[in-house]
């Protein structure tokens, strides 16, 4: 008798959290709904999109073709997305060798100077980016600010052609996407517990090799944070390619939105975009994989504050 | 440089010198003027409140922090300008720094890994180490898959594996609960006699403080009040700070009315009261501050050739100790403690409290 007691109560308290799940479903279905309608929709869509194949004169028909995909890898195209993967690729680069440095000296420098820096790369933000592009263009093309300059100090005798050249889309790229590499190494940098560099110094590491076993790993999400942000932008920008590659530098980006605003074939630019999708999710996995250090880091991290805290408040007495 | 050792420090063995050193963040002078000797295999605490400036010159020995003055001297070495990883000094740190992002082989092994040594001898040294701080095969766990206690461990095993010739230790037990605080003392103990490494120990338990220390340095505002054994410290108290941080002791303050062969004898308001004269010289007249602790102090209902009369404030049992707080007529606060049964006083009387001159001290009064 007791037991069917029991088990009465027990199917009770089931209900009741079966009831309860229920309410908080109904809660979180909104936002089900907006990712549903804004996110998973039009993704499907276009994946559905890059299997079809394209009208003779507008539109799309419903028959299902490989070709859009087949067409990615003739000459012209993959030529142009081995070129984008290279351009994105020594963008990266450059970002992450003037960012790490600049992000991980913000993070441990003085509090004003850390203002200071941080108001000297935000500032260009105030500008929207194409007008601060067109400024490049002043600066860069023939007969431009930088081309006088070097004329009047006697180094050059004729304009040199920057302008319109590979290099300068990496200067543009790069200037478009440092400050995301400075943040996110900042943050990273700015979590990190100074007493683990203390101690590998303690345990008789120089400063180089502190910094390549403790600092450098333990800021690491930070970086791939960074190249996240950095890599998978710098295959798509295509305005950059455009107004500081003239036509001569062409990126995945510019492919699509060529196929899609002036050649209409939707289709194939729809195929490319899904590749681009692949790719990118591919690093956002291994990101995924190696930022797991920052977990680890969470505790250290916040005893650490908490240290500071407690310093500082004795400070104030 | 190799400074020319002084007699002393030949025939003490000294190990690690302080010599003089200060240091200021700002406005605010830290540590002013630190002078110690530590001979080789000592323990060595430095004991005071928090704020005190304890981790401040650990951190100047460990080369983590330039002294503002002063030098450093380790094995007749000057290492006051060499960089933390040429000086042969380990430290467990207060939040134990263990590196978040290796396993605890890769923390223990890592001043081996850093030296070039081979694989084998670091994975047999991390072993080895590992069973000292009784770890055995926890090489695979990760430092957040460990408690306060096993982190610990961790750190002291990380410290000891490069086997430095003095370890620093900044409040390694501080985050622990009580029985596993007792327990670690006694293991630290243990192990600090099996490496025969000379350490320096910081806490701000007087008790951890004298159970453990060869010798104990009471540290107030950035100076050493006191350096001595557990025993001089807690019996001969150089000042009334060091007596009430150490001892919890009481203290009285009077007139001295005579001296005699290291004695001296004062009028309070309550009473005449004698006590040792703890090396000072005192005159007919000068004032006198003396100590005495608790456990020494006698209440009695009638006055005998010496006592102070005073009147029972409060009673209580605290840790198996009767505990009787009484105020002395100048109103100065004294606590009685001893072990036992209960005494008939009740709050109110007025008794007389007693005690023999041995067991008081006369002390200095420092600002
Ligand atoms: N980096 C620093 N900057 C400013 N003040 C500090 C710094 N480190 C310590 N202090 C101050 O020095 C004093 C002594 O600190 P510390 O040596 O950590 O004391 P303890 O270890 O005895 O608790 C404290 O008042 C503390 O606020
Ligand atoms: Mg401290």
């Amino acid at each position: 008798m007791t037991s069917g007691v029991l088990k009465k109560k027990k199917s009770g308290c089931i209900k009741r959290e079966n009831k309860r799940r229920a309410a908080s479903a109904l809660l979180v279905l909104p936002i089900y709904l907006f990712t549903f309608a804004f996110v998973v929709g039009p993704l499907v869509y276009m994946i559905i999109l890059s299997f079809m194949t394209r009208a003779e004169v507008w539109g799309v028909e419903r028959i299902f073709t490989l070709d859009n995909y087949k067409n990615i890898f003739s000459e012209v195209y993959f030529g142009t997305f081995r070129q984008s993967l290279k351009l994105a690729f020594i963008s990266t680069l450059a970002v992450i060798l003037l960012g790490y440095p600049y992000g991980y000296y913000m993070a441990r420098t003085s509090p004003s100077w850390q203002r200071r820096l941080m108001t000297m790369q935000m500032i260009p933000f105030w500008v929207n980016s194409l007008i601060r592009l067109y400024g490049w263009i002043i600066i860069l093309r023939a007969n431009g600010l930088l081309d006088k300059l070097l004329m009047a100090i006697g180094l050059t005798d004729e304009p040199l052609k920057l302008l319109y050249s590979y290099p300068t889309v990496i200067v543009g790229m790069v200037y478009v996407l440092l400050p995301f590499m400075i943040y996110s190494v900042y943050s990273s940098a700015e979590k990190l517990d100074w007493s683990l560099v203390e101690a590998s110094r303690d345990l008789g590491a120089s400063p180089i090799k502190a910094f390549i076993t403790v600092t450098f790993p333990l800021t690491l999400p930070g970086l791939l944070t960074g190249v996240v942000l950095t890599f998978i932008p710098s295959m798509g920008l295509f305005f950059i390619a455009d107004i500081l590659g003239g036509n001569k530098v062409v990126l995945v980006g510019n492919i699509i939105q060529e196929q899609l605003m002036k050649v209409h074939n939707w289709p194939f630019a729809a195929a490319l975009s899904v590749v681009l999708m692949i790719l990118t999710s591919v690093l956002i996995y291994i990101y995924r994989r190696v930022a797991r250090v920052e977990k680890l880091m969470g505790d250290g991290a916040k005893e650490n504050k908490d240290k500071d805290k407690e310093k500082e408040m004795g400070r104030g007495v | 440089m190799l400074i020319e050792k002084t007699r002393d420090e030949v025939l003490e063995d000294i190990i690690l010198s302080l010599r003089n050193f200060k240091k200021s963040f700002g406005d605010t002078q830290v540590l002013q003027g630190i002078n110690l000797d530590v001979r080789r295999g000592e323990f060595v605490t430095l004991l005071g409140p928090s704020g005190c400036g304890k981790t401040t010159v650990l951190r100047i020995i460990a080369g983590l922090l330039d002294a503002d003055e002063g030098q450093v001297i380790l094995e007749g070495n000057d290492v006051t300008e060499a960089p933390p990883e040429k000086r042969n000094v380990n430290t467990v740190f207060q939040s134990y720094a263990l590196f978040p992002h290796m396993n605890v082989g890769a923390n223990v092994g890592y001043a081996l890994r850093i030296r070039g040594e081979k694989k084998a001898k670091i994975k047999e040294e991390v072993a080895r180490a590992l069973s000292l701080v009784q770890l055995e095969g926890y090489e695979r766990r990760m430092p957040h898959e460990l408690s306060g206690g096993e982190r610990q461990r961790v750190a002291i095993a990380r410290a000891v594996i490069a086997k430095p010739k003095v370890l620093l230790l900044d409040e390694p037990l501080g985050a622990l609960d009580l029985q596993l605080r007792r327990q670690m003392q006694i293991e630290l103990k243990r192990l600090q006699r099996t490496l025969g490494i000379t350490f320096i120990y910081i806490t701000h338990d007087q008790e951890e403080a004298l159970n453990m220390s060869n010798r104990i340095a009471v540290m107030r505002g950035g100076v050493f009040e006191q350096v001595g054994t557990p025993a001089e410290v807690y019996d001969t108290p150089r000042t009334s700070y060091v007596a009430r941080f150490v001892g919890e002791a009481n203290i009285i303050c009077g007139k001295a009315v005579s001296v005699s062969d290291g004695f001296v004898t004062l009028r309070t308001d309550g009473g005449v009261v004698t006590a040792r004269d703890g090396g000072i010289k005192f005159r007919a007249g000068d004032d006198v501050t003396i100590s005495v602790r608790r456990e020494n102090i006698q209440i009695i209902d009638e006055l005998q050739d010496a006592g102070l009369r005073a009147t029972v404030k409060e009673k209580n049992f605290v840790g198996g100790l009767l505990r009787t707080t009484l105020e002395l007529d100048d109103g100065v606060e004294i606590i009685a403690a001893r072990c036992g049964i209960d005494s008939p006083h009740v709050p109110g009387d007025v008794v007389y409290v007693m005690f023999t001159p041995e067991h008081a001290v006369a002390v200095r009064e420092l600002p």
